[in-house]
């Protein structure tokens, strides 16, 4: 094989080789990009292990996509590094869940009001490797990352007013056990 | 310099001559004159490769150093590499990403990503959840439809007026909501975006018409902005089996254009 050839062959092999390797780390990143992304916008307003108990979605709202009307969210950082996180909340009496997401964006649980047990959301979410803090009667949820977003959404139609989801969100707590 | 064996044969070493290349060895010639070797250095000047010449022109060829026709040479051919390798690994990773359309389950004028919400089961598949429903919900808990055209499949616009005729589905609520094309809440008089179950108007029968247009309809109506294209979505939260199983096949409502002029 000329040496001109073997340079065009390496020039190929090499540029595939490289650019399959850009391929999947783009892939790889894409969707901890886009988490870390709207996890540092939330973190950086309100902090993390704490709600931002949102209004109704309206024309205004340009941030995420596809908002429901019929919805209105709370939505939290959560960061387990310094412990374990206690979630409780109070079932609504209508449509209410509690979803959580890891920082890859894998929705790793979700739970809503009428499989929350005792009428009310309570679990201890820890991080991937920590010890169980052994809360008797409370479910223990292990989360893939040590930080990612709590979600709680419920069903508000448009136009309901929203002062019994206020109030029952006033009573949401997330606290870190030492 | 030239060397000398015991027969008087005399071999030279040729060598670059200007500032900054003082020790770079061109070319050797044997005792009758022909280049036996070249040199070639890379950019930066390390390193050489030895190559037999079997004829004379090529040893012209060389050049050294960051400035030397070699540099260049060597520049496009990593350059061009590198440049190649990033536009095919990006473009093909985020044309990957998108492809979560073909997994798309289709019902009339609706369809629906199943890979929304779901748990991810390699990096391509969370990346394309990651661009089709961040923080969406797996089809246990809910089933987003989308739908960018009528029931005849024409695109939908807010110049025209449409019927949405169908009846209470299998779940625990439902909703119908407009958006514009740019997937946000269309920006118009009121805040007034969609129909729900809890707050439908049904008939006898337990069936609805809910009209999307520009212009005010009385009963259910959903505003949405003249002039500009729109998609509605179909929410619809712990869906029960008869929708679950059967995502392509489930009576969902029907997007049907009113006949007569535009509005």
């Amino acid at each position: 094989m000329s040496k001109r050839c073997r340079a065009a062959l390496l020039w190929v092999v090499g540029t595939l080789a490289l650019a399959a390797a850009i391929h999947y780390a783009v892939v790889v990143a894409y969707p901890r990009v886009v988490m870390a992304s709207l996890m540092r916008r939330i973190e950086k307003a309100h902090g993390t292990n704490t709600l931002r108990h949102g209004s109704r979605p309206t024309s205004a709202d340009r941030v995420v996509v596809l908002p429901s009307p019929d919805l209105v969210y709370s939505i939290g950082v959560f960061d387990l590094s310094s412990g374990p996180l206690r979630i409780t909340a109070p079932a609504s009496q209508s449509y209410m869940s509690l979803s959580l997401y890891a920082a890859n964006t894998d929705n790793f649980f979700v739970m809503n009001d009428r499989q929350a047990e005792g009428g009310k959301f309570d679990l201890i979410l820890v991080g991937p490797g920590a010890s169980d803090p052994g809360v008797e009667g409370v479910r223990l949820v292990r989360s893939p990352s040590q930080t990612g977003i709590i979600l709680f959404r419920f069903f508000a139609p448009e136009g309901a007013p929203l002062d019994e989801i206020d109030a029952l969100r006033r009573q949401i707590a997330c606290t870190v056990l030492q | 310099m030239a060397v000398t064996d015991r027969a008087g044969n005399v071999t030279q070493f040729r060598y670059r001559t200007e500032a900054g290349v003082e020790h770079y060895l061109e070319r050797i010639l044997d005792p009758l004159g022909r280049p036996a070797a070249r040199t070639e250095y890379y950019p930066i000047g390390y390193g050489s490769e030895m190559a037999h010449q079997t004829d004379g022109p090529d040893a012209d060829e060389f050049g050294y150093g960051p400035l030397g026709d070699n540099a260049m040479r060597q520049f496009l051919y990593f350059g061009s590499a590198v440049l190649v390798a990033v536009i095919l690994g990006a473009s093909s990773a985020w044309w990957v990403i998108g492809q979560g359309a073909r997994t798309f389950v289709r019902n009339g004028p609706w369809h629906y990503n199943p890979l929304v919400g779901s748990a991810a089961a390699n990096a391509h598949v969370r990346a394309q959840i990651a661009r089709a429903g961040l923080l969406a919900l797996n089809s246990s808990e809910a089933v987003y439809f989308l739908a960018h055209t009528d029931s005849d499949g024409n695109p939908l616009h807010g110049d025209r007026t449409y019927r949405i005729e169908g009846g209470d589905l299998d779940a625990r609520w439902w909703s119908i909501t407009a958006y514009g094309a740019d997937h946000f809440l269309m920006p118009h008089d009121g805040e007034r975006h969609s129909c729900c179950s809890a707050t439908v108007r049904r008939d006898a029968d337990g069936r609805f018409i809910v009209y999307v247009s520009a212009a005010e309809r009385p009963g259910n109506w959903i505003p949405v902005c003249a002039g500009a294209p729109f998609l509605l979505a179909l929410r619809i939260y712990n869906p029960g089996p008869s929708i679950r199983d059967h995502l392509d096949a489930v009576e969902l409502p029907r997007i049907i254009p009113e006949e007569g002029p535009h509005e």
